[in-house]
């Protein structure tokens, strides 16, 4: 024990004992007391340091000269603060702690006796971490845990020990995932930590068969593999250990003390149509108006925009050249302004009213916070849902990131920029030269480096805008590649876990953002891994199948079970394989180029807002997917040949590669699902929602309706069947915004039994400002959106994902020359066949007599 | 019981028409209605569907001294209706210093009323202006009716101390939002009297006056109506208001 320790302790023993003598049963209980609290208790306890407990709340009892009747006055006088004090608690507390503030806790030494606990204050988390206890208790309960962990990783076990030591780790897992709480899956977190770390060092320190050359080569390339998807577990559980859930910041009373604002909503080729409404959402921002100015930044030198922005009456910025994309676009904006903030909105990204007033709070009372960010929410589906026609029923790819990680980021300090719905202060973006323009991911980079001058970030969860989301399959491949890329760049340019200014978390979280986008040929190493065995014969992992299954079902499914209780409301299980794999193919050359020749490749645009005007199987994007399922497919019938053919004592380590096999086939199914583009007719999206509208009609008449679905054009309104005979081919929509009813005149287009379809007729820039502002704009809009959506249950997920790839084995069948087709109606009448052998449920009446 | 005055800022905001169809919309919700005219006009009965040859209400029955009891009609929906009278000149003349003052016959029959079983009372009330001079029994609610327009602001903001007691709400009537004007006076009278007024809003539809021309309610005859939806919401929230202020 240190100095620091006796001389606290002393000081409590002297201000116990003071000056008087102390009797020798009174030494021995004060002493093991004063050692108990230091050594046991927390700090504070009911809102009085721990060791001056007994004084406090038995006042009437000296602990040093104790008396013969003190047991039975600590009874009592237990039962009475238990029973008879409990409904004063509260004010009891506040005279606790003011006698401690003035009186006796001044004469204390040591940061042990700050008495005023603000938490909110670093003072109180320094003097905590100070105080005496803590500093004890804390490497000796760490190095304990420590030693146990080791043990419990590295100790090799007999299988049959194996078994029981994971599968009663996992009856305590399904019992921390039956509690409500951050902590019970805090305590699943470490399990699922301990087994896989578990399954690592068995795979690193026995698995490997130096013999034999080529198994050896294969056999790391595998454990590299693998050791990078454990790298990827550790941090994801890292980041995603507490996620903050930072609610909106309400601002200053007097609109005069907010801040001034600049929107920049950058273009480089998309449609006006896509931009009209973006500009109309952010006119109708509630912010005072001299304190805003509209930018509309057109990379593409288009005359027809210039003359929309007139119109509109907003700010137009173009240049001669488009040097840096969308970075050196903004960065040329940036010169040609003045607010203190800017705020970024990509031109399809929607801002609903509320988006300034809910995402601005922060800044007020944070002056080192540079960057809000809030999620992309997408309204229309992206090419997965399309394909797979799982819009709004399963979380979709960004749902993740969005939902969890930047929010698990945010507890770190390390949420980081997304290119669009964000607010950036201007002095740091400036102080760092603007938005960094060295990689084709400009935003990750830029919150970079704000990071690294020490600036604080946040992310507000509630989605505040809305865009479009990538219409094709390879547009959203292109987009993702030109992520993967630019997270594959900063981590050569500009290394996250080197250089200055960043916290090791912040470091952390940086490095997980970008290693997740190296997936894509550890992906495909373990889509060929069991290949090895089967084609080649040779051994990768060098173990028992029996000791295999042990190690890595466990591994497995742990995590799978963690996964689903920290994701479950963001990802399904499985889903996230068939992103990947999708991905894994067309990110794997462009990341490998990047981190060895970071300055390679340009800025791709992700082209949205288009059209499939008929279906079709993309043939050129699924290639690679098409090549792993013959391999696999190659690989499953050899693997039959060697079960028939091969030597008995084969047969487990064949069963296991087949179940890969076969697993591997069910990923590559529904990424090969995705692949047929699903027809998409309409040039704009349409909304599905709910609310109340009234209908006007020329006569006079008001009917009660439901708006089912808009668009900028037009609306779809639900009413009785009575109502709807009533409308005729004029119509006046009165949809309500805050409070105000506005009117806007509609042309019926089609009309059904209760539901009409509706044109809007005055497409001037006032009245669409009003209408954007009643649709898109609606501040509750986005927030119900997730409301249908399932929690994640891995059992019916995998069903679900099973469905998906016999549907995408279907479609390729279909889509495929001559035999398949064929192959694929005998296949269905065979099964149609069999069907039709089962039993069938009959009805039987019973006649009565 | 529920007591419910309704008053216009002034002449054709259509305060008789909210009594007529809240009192609808109220009795569909299950609570059992009386309307009682208390403006001289005498015009409920119209919206109420009472015979127009029918003379008899409680001021009639208070000047010829017999029991008001008689002059009750009920609506075929269940609510019942209490009409003013028919008075002519003279007699009003004669009857109005007895209504304004402490003796006036309307508190007898709150008196008797407390007895029926009833659950909701609503009044139309003379307007506005007029309203503190004529001695109406206490209640739990007055809904102050303005419609969209000058006159109705003016009023608004001339009278503004009137609206701040604690049983008093603005509602706006015959609101048309294709109409600039209208929906721009609206929104003024919203801002200005934020916590006074009604969360709801009636909108001008011209079923109300056919409804009024064919003898019945919104609520009876044009079901899909936004006027039906408009009194629906105004009947709920009357309710709701009622009850919170109850606890």
């Amino acid at each position: 024990m240190n100095e620091d320790f006796s001389s606290i302790l002393r000081a409590r023993y002297r201000h116990y004992a003071g000056v008087s003598l102390v009797s020798l049963p009174g030494k021995c209980i004060l002493i093991s007391w004063l050692l108990f609290s230091a050594l046991f208790l927390r700090s504070r306890i009911a809102g009085c340091e721990s060791w001056r407990l007994p004084e406090v709340f038995f006042p009437h009892i000296s602990l040093i000269r104790p008396r013969l009747l003190d047991p039975v006055r600590v009874l009592v006088q237990i039962f009475w603060l238990f029973f008879i004090r409990a409904p004063q608690h509260k004010s009891g507390n506040k005279n606790i702690a003011k006698r401690l503030s003035h009186g006796l806790g001044a004469r204390l030494v040591g940061a042990g006796s700050v008495a005023k606990v603000n938490w909110l204050q670093p003072a109180f988390w320094q003097a905590r971490d100070a105080s005496v206890a803590r500093r004890h208790r804390q490497p000796l309960t760490i190095a304990l845990a420590a030693v146990l962990a080791v043990l419990c990783i590295t100790v090799p076990l007999d299988p049959m020990a194996q078994f029981v030591f994971a599968s009663a780790l996992f009856g305590v897992l399904l019992i921390f995932n039956k509690l409500p709480g951050r902590f019970p899956q805090m305590l699943m977190i470490v399990l699922s930590l301990l087994i896989s770390c578990r399954y690592i060092w068995w795979r690193c320190s026995s698995t490997l068969n130096f013999d034999d050359p080529l198994g050896l080569a294969l056999g790391i390339v595998l454990l590299l593999a693998e050791l990078y998807a454990w790298l990827v577990l550790l941090l994801g559980y890292f980041q995603n250990i507490w996620p903050l859930n930072r609610p909106a910041k309400s601002l200053p009373k007097n609109t005069a003390d907010w801040p001034s604002v600049d929107i920049f909503v950058p273009s480089y080729n998309e449609d006006l149509e896509v931009v009209r409404a973006t500009i109309y959402a952010c006119q109708g921002l509630d912010w005072p108006k001299d304190k805003m100015e509209i930018y509309l930044l057109d990379d593409g030198r288009r005359d027809e925009f210039r003359d929309f922005a007139r119109d509109v009456g907003v700010h137009y910025i173009t240049r001669s050249d488009n040097r840096h994309a969308k970075a050196g676009n903004i960065n040329n904006a940036l010169k040609q302004s003045r607010g203190e903030y800017v705020a970024i909105f990509d031109c399809d990204h929607i801002p609903t009213r509320a988006f300034l007033q809910l995402s601005m709070g922060w800044f007020i009372c944070d002056p080192k916070l540079a960057l809000v960010q809030t999620p992309h929410h997408f309204f229309s589906p992206d090419p997965f849902e399309r394909n797979l026609s799982n819009f709004r029923k399963v979380p979709n790819e960004g749902g993740l990131f969005y939902g969890l990680i930047q929010n698990g980021n945010d507890l770190w300090n390390g949420a980081f920029f997304c290119g669009s719905c964000a607010v950036i202060r201007r002095g740091p973006l400036e102080e760092i030269g603007g938005v960094a323009v060295e990689t084709v991911t400009e935003d990750a980079h830029t919150s970079l480096r704000l990071h690294r001058l020490g600036y604080n970030s946040a992310y507000i969860r509630a989605p505040l805008a809305a865009g479009l989301a990538t219409e094709t399959l390879s547009a959203h491949i292109g987009q993702r590649i030109r992520w993967a890329r630019g997270m594959a760049q900063i981590l050569r340019l500009d290394n996250p876990l080197r250089g200055p200014g960043l916290k090791l978390r912040q470091r952390l979280c940086y490095f997980n953002a970008m290693l997740h986008f190296l997936s894509g040929i550890p992906r495909l190493v373990f889509l060929l891994a069991p290949l090895a065995f089967l084609l080649l014969h040779t051994y990768i992992i060098y173990a028992p199948a029996i000791m295999i299954f042990l190690y890595v079902l466990p591994h497995m499914l742990y995590s799978s079970v963690v996964n689903a209780k920290i994701q479950g409301r963001y990802r399904h299980s499985f889903w996230g394989e068939v992103y990947e794999t999708v991905l894994s193919w067309y990110i794997a050359r462009p990341t490998t180029v990047a981190l060895f020749a970071p300055h390679k490749g340009t800025f791709n645009v992700t082209a949205k807002g288009g059209l499939i005007h008929e279906k079709y199987f993309d043939w050129v994007m699924s290639r690679p997917y098409i090549l792993l399922v013959l391999l696999n497919v190659f690989g499953f019938l050899v693997g039959l040949w060697r079960l028939y053919a091969g030597p008995s004592n084969e047969i487990s380590a064949v069963l296991l590669n087949l179940f890969w096999v076969v697993y591997n086939l069910l990923i590559l199914g529904g990424a090969v699902a995705v692949a047929a583009e699903a027809k998409q007719l309409r040039s704009d999206h349409r909304v599905q929602v709910r609310f109340p509208v009234v209908l006007e009609l020329p006569s006079g008449h008001l009917l009660h309706a439901q708006l089912v679905d808009f668009s900028l054009s037009g609306a779809r309104i639900e009413m009785s069947a009575d109502a709807a005979e009533q409308v005729g081919q004029r119509v006046n929509v009165i949809m309500d915004r805050a409070g105000r009813e506005y009117s806007f005149a509609m042309t019926t287009v089609f009309k059904g039994r209760d539901v009409v379809g509706l044109r809007l007729c005055d497409q001037s820039p006032s009245s669409m400002v009003n209408y954007v502002q009643c649709t898109f704009a609606r501040a509750d809009n986005w927030v119900s959106w997730k409301q249908n959506m399932s929690v994640d249950k891995p059992l019916s997920s995998m069903a679900a994902v099973m469905s998906i790839s016999v549907q995408g084995y279907r479609r390729l069948l279909r889509a495929g020359p001559q035999p398949l087709p064929q192959l694929l109606t005998t296949i269905k009448t065979l099964v149609e066949m069999a069907k039709s052998l089962r039993p069938q449920p009959i009805l039987i009446r019973v006649e009565e007599a | 019981m529920l007591t419910i005055t309704v008053s216009g800022m002034h002449g054709g905001v259509g305060a008789t028409a909210i009594v007529a169809n809240l009192s609808a919309a109220l009795q569909q919700q299950g609570l059992r209605c009386l309307c009682i005219d208390a403006n001289a006009d005498n015009m409920l009965r119209l919206a109420l569907a009472v015979n127009p040859e029918e003379t008899l209400g409680w001021a009639k029955s208070s000047l010829t001294h017999s029991a008001w009891q008689d002059a009750t009609l009920q609506h075929e929906d269940g609510r019942w209706v209490l009409p003013f009278g028919e008075l002519n000149v003279d007699e009003l003349a004669r009857f109005i210093p007895t209504w304004a003052s402490s003796e006036s016959p309307l508190h007898d029959i709150f008196y008797e009323l407390q007895s029926l079983p009833l659950d909701c009372v609503v009044i139309d009330g003379p307007r506005s202006r007029l309203l503190p001079h004529y001695s109406l029994p206490s209640v739990d609610l007055t809904l102050y009716v303005a419609a969209p327009d000058a006159a109705s602001y003016a009023l608004l903001k001339q009278d503004a101390k009137n609206w701040q007691s604690p049983n008093s709400r603005i509602l706006i009537n015959r609101l048309q939002p294709a109409q600039e004007l209208a929906s721009a006076i609206a929104s003024f009278i919203a801002d200005d009297f934020e916590e006074r007024m009604v969360p709801c809003v009636v909108h001008e539809d011209l079923i109300v006056a056919e409804a009024q021309a064919e003898l019945s309610s919104v609520i009876g005859c044009a079901p899909d109506s936004q006027a039906a939806q408009d009194f629906q919401s105004l009947a709920l929230w009357c309710q709701s208001e009622l009850q919170s202020r109850e606890k």
